[in-house]
């Protein structure tokens, strides 16, 4: 029985720590910070409940009652706070923020969010292994075998965790990931002790899980004014959400949702706005207009919303065909159901689910490819740093065909932004003949283009280029005042083995804010 | 004849019906408009950078022209650190010139001041909310330390 409780409170303190980072998700992303945030504070707490844990069993002669309710109580504050965290990170989003101005309150509200929430209850699980390996060395007579086996049922436990709340619990949600836990914490508990203070804890557990289950907290942070949810779901991944706005626009929200979008749907239109319009030019680009075929990859596909404007150009006769590789499967089923591509698009497009954009590009024939779309921003601030480094560019450019065409999205504001523009672009002019930046109206994106051994069309003679019907806006973005041609002078370098984007990207919009 | 049909179909196009127009019109007929009109296009259009040049323009020649005033404002508005400065204009320009222009026009100042001042109002609260960045955490790590403290004491 105490290996068993070793074992599930193990598994208890994993699953919190993951768990914990997709419950706050919907309001602080879950960015590199975030779960640094975390598992340092967890890590915190595990060290002060080995701590206080040691030091009562000094002091405690009958420890099991003590462990079954810190246990119980570790369970309980978890269930009470699956109400409280939305109002508690709600606090930390106030209406109508900006993404841009987000990020210092999203670094900070989870940090809090990670003492208040988290801490407790992993510091009464962790204080229990003292108590355990004391109780089990009394029985055995030995107290390195007993430290042993606790500290190996424990950590079995906690690989439990691991795989478990990610293949297994997550899918289900983050609810019943956590019901799973103080399901968990509880039998740890009641394997220990079943005195009356251990049953009557576990009575007003189960009150507290009854009243959660009729009164849920909210999965989601506010939907923008004037909005319609559609549909929410959680995967292992990410909580994704559709929303309708009042002119039946779409929205795909992917956890933190703000102001932005992963993918945005228009009814009747093949152009849905913003920086996706600008993906039209890269067909145009790569000359690609009156091929007889055209091939073309969208890395971060989403729910396809480029894959209008990337193939308007090309002529009637071309066959064309998409591939959109997209990491969550979910992404993929939502913008099926809610965000449909019109028939003669969605029979050319294929979408490859739960693949990662840079493995997934490599099954691509060597010299094969007109384009490839980048659009793979992750928690909202992120470009992964795998996704924009030498060696991807250079993997990118021997799928292009000469004279294909990579482009990729950039968001950025603030003073920090040149910086951010300036590595991506001489990065890529490390591995493209020639590359440029479009601003696009009205908006904090831009979009680079880069083309693999031939110069870029020069920006005189575009309007010859372009097929009519293709959106003002997009011309706009075409005049020389918008566009910045060429790599920079001087630029920081992104490698595989060193990358300092994470820390460009968030120096961007940190200077947003202040 | 095929060159001729597209000529005529370009000469009937609005610079603002598609890309392919807009540009068409900003190599061949641009430097023909007025000034006004110009500024009038590339705003609507969203070529920032070649609209606030046009703006200078008109603004060096007629620094009280309430189109160019109006368009500045609008182009300033897209970034919030000067929220504060362009409500101060819009007010400004409400006062100056908006008896003498169409409703429309008057109607799209009134929005613009109404975001702008829900915008301050909105940035301003969020400037009252910064206590929270360094507030919270550390009050929950000193809410941590004590409950260990306090169960040190309680319990061991």
């Amino acid at each position: 029985m105490i290996l068993c409780a070793a074992f599930l409170a193990g598994l208890a303190v994993l699953t919190i720590e993951i768990v914990g980072v997709h419950w706050m998700a919907p309001w602080f992303g879950a960015s590199a910070l975030i779960w640094s945030n975390q598992i340092g504070i967890i890590l915190f707490a595990m060290a002060a409940g080995g701590w206080l844990g040691g030091r009562i069993t000094r002091k405690k002669s009958s420890l099991m009652p003590y462990a079954a309710a810190f246990l119980l109580i570790a369970a309980l504050y978890l269930k009470m706070g699956e109400w409280l965290l939305p109002s508690f990170a709600s606090l930390f989003q106030p209406e109508g923020l900006l993404l841009e101005e987000a990020a210092a309150l999203f670094f900070s509200g989870s940090l809090a969010a990670s003492i208040f929430f988290f801490a407790l209850p992993v510091l009464c699980a962790s204080l229990v292994t003292p108590m355990l390996i004391h109780e089990h060395s009394t029985r055995i007579g030995n107290v390195g075998q007993a430290a042993g086996e606790v500290a190996a049922a424990g950590t079995l436990g906690s690989l439990v965790g691991v795989f478990g709340t990610t293949f297994f619990l997550l899918p289900f949600g983050v609810p019943s990931t956590l019901f799973a836990v103080t399901l968990a914490l509880a039998f740890a508990a009641l394997s220990l002790c079943r005195n009356r203070l251990v049953l009557a804890l576990v009575g007003v557990l189960a009150l507290t899980s009854l009243l959660v289950l009729l009164y849920p907290a909210p999965a989601f942070s506010d939907l923008p004014s004037q909005a319609k949810l559609l549909e929410t779901r959680t995967s292992s991944y990410q909580t994704s959400r559709v929303i309708e706005q009042s002119d039946g626009t779409r929205w795909l929200q992917v956890n933190e949702g703000l102001d932005s979008f992963q993918s945005i749907w228009k009814p009747n239109s093949l152009f849905p706005g913003g920086y996706y319009d600008l993906f039209a030019l890269a067909p145009v680009y790569a000359n690609a207009r009156n091929q007889e075929s055209f091939q073309a990859w969208l890395l971060g596909a989403g729910t396809a919303s480029a894959v209008g404007p990337l193939t308007f150009p090309l002529g009637d006769s071309c066959k064309w065909s998409v591939i959109g590789v997209e990491l969550d499967p979910d992404v993929i089923e939502l913008g099926q159901k809610w965000m449909p591509l019109p028939e003669p698009l969605a029979q050319n497009y294929t979408a490859l689910p739960a693949m990662d954009a840079r493995a997934a590009l490599r099954v691509a024939n060597p010299n094969s490819l007109d384009c490839v779309l980048l659009d793979a921003y992750a928690n909202q601030f992120e470009i992964p740093v795998h996704l924009a480094s030498v060696e991807f560019f250079s993997e990118v450019a021997s799928r292009l065909r000469d004279g294909g065409v990579f482009a990729m999205n950039i968001g950025a504001a603030g003073r920090g932004a040149p910086f951010l523009q300036d590595a991506l672009c001489g990065t890529l002019s490390q591995v493209f003949a020639d590359l440029r930046v479009h601003r696009v109206p009205w908006s904090r994106n831009r979009v680079i283009f880069a083309r693999k051994g031939l110069h870029l069309p020069p920006l005189a003679g575009l309007s010859a280029l372009l097929p009519s019907g293709l959106p003002a806006s997009l011309g706009a973005s075409c005049l020389p005042g918008q566009v910045v041609d060429g790599a920079p002078k001087s630029y920081c370098l992104l490698l595989d083995a060193k990358n300092p984007l994470i820390s460009l990207q968030w120096q961007a919009w940190w200077e947003a804010l202040s | 004849m095929f060159s001729c049909l597209l000529l005529l179909t370009a000469f009937f196009q609005q610079p603002l019906d598609d890309a392919v127009s807009f540009l068409t019109w900003n190599d061949t007929h641009r430097q023909t408009e007025s000034l006004s009109w110009q500024a009038f296009t590339l705003v609507s259009a969203g070529a920032e950078q070649e609209a606030r040049s046009v703006i200078r323009q008109i603004l060096v020649s007629s620094p009280d022209d309430p189109d160019a005033l109006r368009y500045s404002i609008e182009l300033d508005a897209l970034y919030p650190k000067l929220h504060s400065e362009v409500l101060q204009r819009a007010f400004e320009w409400r006062s100056n010139f908006s008896a003498a222009q169409p409703a429309a026009v008057q109607a799209s100042v009134s929005n613009m001041i109404q975001f702008l001042e829900t915008e301050t109002m909105r940035r301003d609260q969020l400037a009252a909310k910064r206590v929270l960045l360094w507030a919270a955490p550390l009050l929950g790590l000193s809410s941590l330390i004590g409950a260990v403290y306090f169960l040190s004491r309680r319990f061991a």
